[in-house]
């Protein structure tokens, strides 16, 4: 009967001694709490296991406030979306590669077309004697094949989307040229060759387009020399074409020698035709596209390195 | 919590939008207390800078997800996990044993600053304190330790424990118990370590002078 009551007790005791943290926060029910003062009226180990908890909460509430040693902020790189900086990472390379080899190719087809036309195509069609001289008409038509042709390298390069300022130039080139032969000094050369100073411009899908609309005009202007038979219809400005064609393009100067578009003029300097002068451009417009290109690749591979290390 | 011109509410809202601006000054007004929580829990400077970090940039993600509510719960639930992960790194890298804490002065807290007008014994002693204390909450079992550093050293109510740590009430009564009871064990067998003045004190009439 005792050792009842005693288990009786203790539990009550074990109870209370679990409810005393509660007690101190005030957060038992009524009930409980004065359960737990009733308690402890009787029982001296709960009164002093009370007090020594009391204290030991007052003691981690004089605890200092610990201060943030330093800010954390957020930086943006912190939490900017990894995947699409690595995914825009990832496509940029290679886009550029792409590019970079498509402008190198584009670069080799179109000078290697360049060179088998100036140099093949008059032996597959009878060499010329070296003193034949076309024909007005079949020169200007000689021309406006090659026109068609230069054009035709226009549209392509516009596809792929390259830049090349040439093309800008080319048809301005072509275009201006007066109705009444220009005299033989004073020709506007160097105002037309400053306008084509190969700067290196972005052209625009609709700029490009809108450069590749004269052809119609040129066409006109050419049926109207043709009627007026001068033999000075080619002599378009740009016989100066920047020295960086030239110095691109050498075997064309030489290679001009087996089949000339150009029409010598007595007494003037060699006159190169428009459409001969596009191709260069678009030649020497495509190479410098390549290696910029190439440089890019390059600076990127190099900057992609540095950045994941 | 008041900010310039903006309250809690709208910074939450733009920082939802992405707005990393509106999400820092969400950090500015809760970092001093994120830390102290992860320090109290994990007792170490560098783990609990490890921590706050990775329960800001964690929020700064989960942002979007807040639906409502109490920020500061949502905010500190964050960081009683970002706790659980640091507690686990710990274990895998074992550093030196709590007597060893305790006796030297080697690896010790980082200061804090002194309250206004404290006078340097004073405040060497809280120093002293604070790290006696902090080895007794590193004896705890994670669970009890962050109920008791919540509820003691933040000074959350039970309800909002039950909140941050995701139990119910009577979990947190139980393991708030344990926890005190302990660290009261233990301050009492380590009595000697403490300044005399916050000794606990076996009889209620030695210890009138606590208050």
């Amino acid at each position: 009967m005792m050792n009842f009551l005693k288990n009786v007790v203790k539990s009550e005791h074990e109870r209370v001694a679990a409810m005393l943290s509660a007690y101190i926060d005030g957060e038992l029910a009524p009930a409980q709490k004065a359960r737990v003062e009733a308690h402890l009226a009787e029982c001296e180990e709960c009164a002093q296991n009370l007090h020594t908890l009391r204290q030991t909460v007052s003691l981690l509430g004089q605890l200092p406030a610990m201060k943030a040693p330093r800010s954390f902020v957020i930086r943006e790189a912190q939490v900017a979306p990894r995947r699409p900086a690595g995914f825009r990472w990832t496509w940029a390379y290679p886009a550029l590669q792409g590019a970079t080899t498509l402008a190198f190719l584009l670069f080799v087809v179109v000078f290697a077309g360049d060179l088998a036309f100036t140099h093949f195509a008059p032996a597959m069609s009878g060499a010329p004697p070296a003193a034949y001289r076309p024909s007005i008409t079949e020169e200007a038509e000689a021309q406006w094949v090659a026109q068609e042709k230069a054009a035709e390298e226009i549209k392509e390069t516009i596809v792929v989307e390259t830049v090349v300022e040439a093309a800008v130039t080319a048809t301005p080139a072509a275009t201006p040229v007066p109705p009444i032969p220009p005299p033989p000094t004073g020709t506007p050369a160097p105002a037309a060759a400053e306008k084509a100073a190969p700067t290196p411009t972005l052209v625009t899908r609709e700029e490009m387009e809108d450069t590749a609309q004269p052809t119609e005009e040129t066409r006109m202007a050419l049926a109207e020399k043709t009627a007026e038979a001068t033999p000075t219809v080619v002599a378009t400005p740009l016989p100066t074409a920047t020295p960086v064609e030239m110095a691109e393009v050498p075997q064309e100067d030489r290679g001009n020698g087996a089949f000339s578009e150009e029409t010598p003029v007595a007494g003037g300097p060699s006159l190169v035709s428009p459409a001969r002068v596009a191709l260069w451009m678009i030649e020497g417009g495509l190479l410098i596209l390549a290696v910029a290109l190439l440089a890019a690749t390059l600076w990127m591979r190099r900057a992609r390195r540095r950045n994941w290390n | 919590m008041k900010f310039a011109g903006m309250d809690e509410k709208a910074l939450i809202a733009t920082a939802q939008q992405g707005d990393v601006d509106a999400f820092n000054r969400l950090v500015l007004a809760y970092q001093n207390m994120v830390y102290n929580l992860a320090y109290r829990i994990l007792g170490d400077g560098d783990a609990a800078a490890d921590a706050t970090q990775d329960a800001f940039l964690s929020a700064y993600r989960a942002i979007g997800r807040f639906r409502g509510g109490s920020f500061k719960a949502w905010l500190l639930r964050i960081v009683t996990n970002a706790c659980y992960d640091q507690l686990r790194v710990k274990q895998r890298r074992p550093t030196t044993s709590l007597e060893a804490s305790l006796v030297s002065d080697h690896g010790a807290s980082p200061s804090f600053a002194a309250d206004e007008g404290e006078q340097p014994e004073e405040y060497v002693l809280r120093q002293e304190l604070s790290r006696v204390i902090q080895a007794g909450i590193g004896t705890l079992p994670a669970d009890q330790r962050i109920a008791l550093v919540l509820s003691d050293i933040q000074g959350f109510r039970y309800r909002e424990i039950a909140e941050i740590t995701g139990v119910s009430l009577g979990t947190v009564k139980s393991r708030l118990s344990r926890a005190r009871a302990k660290l009261r064990d233990f301050l009492l067998a380590r009595g000697e370590l403490l300044p005399a003045q916050y000794r606990l004190m076996g009889s209620i009439t030695d210890s009138e002078q606590l208050g």
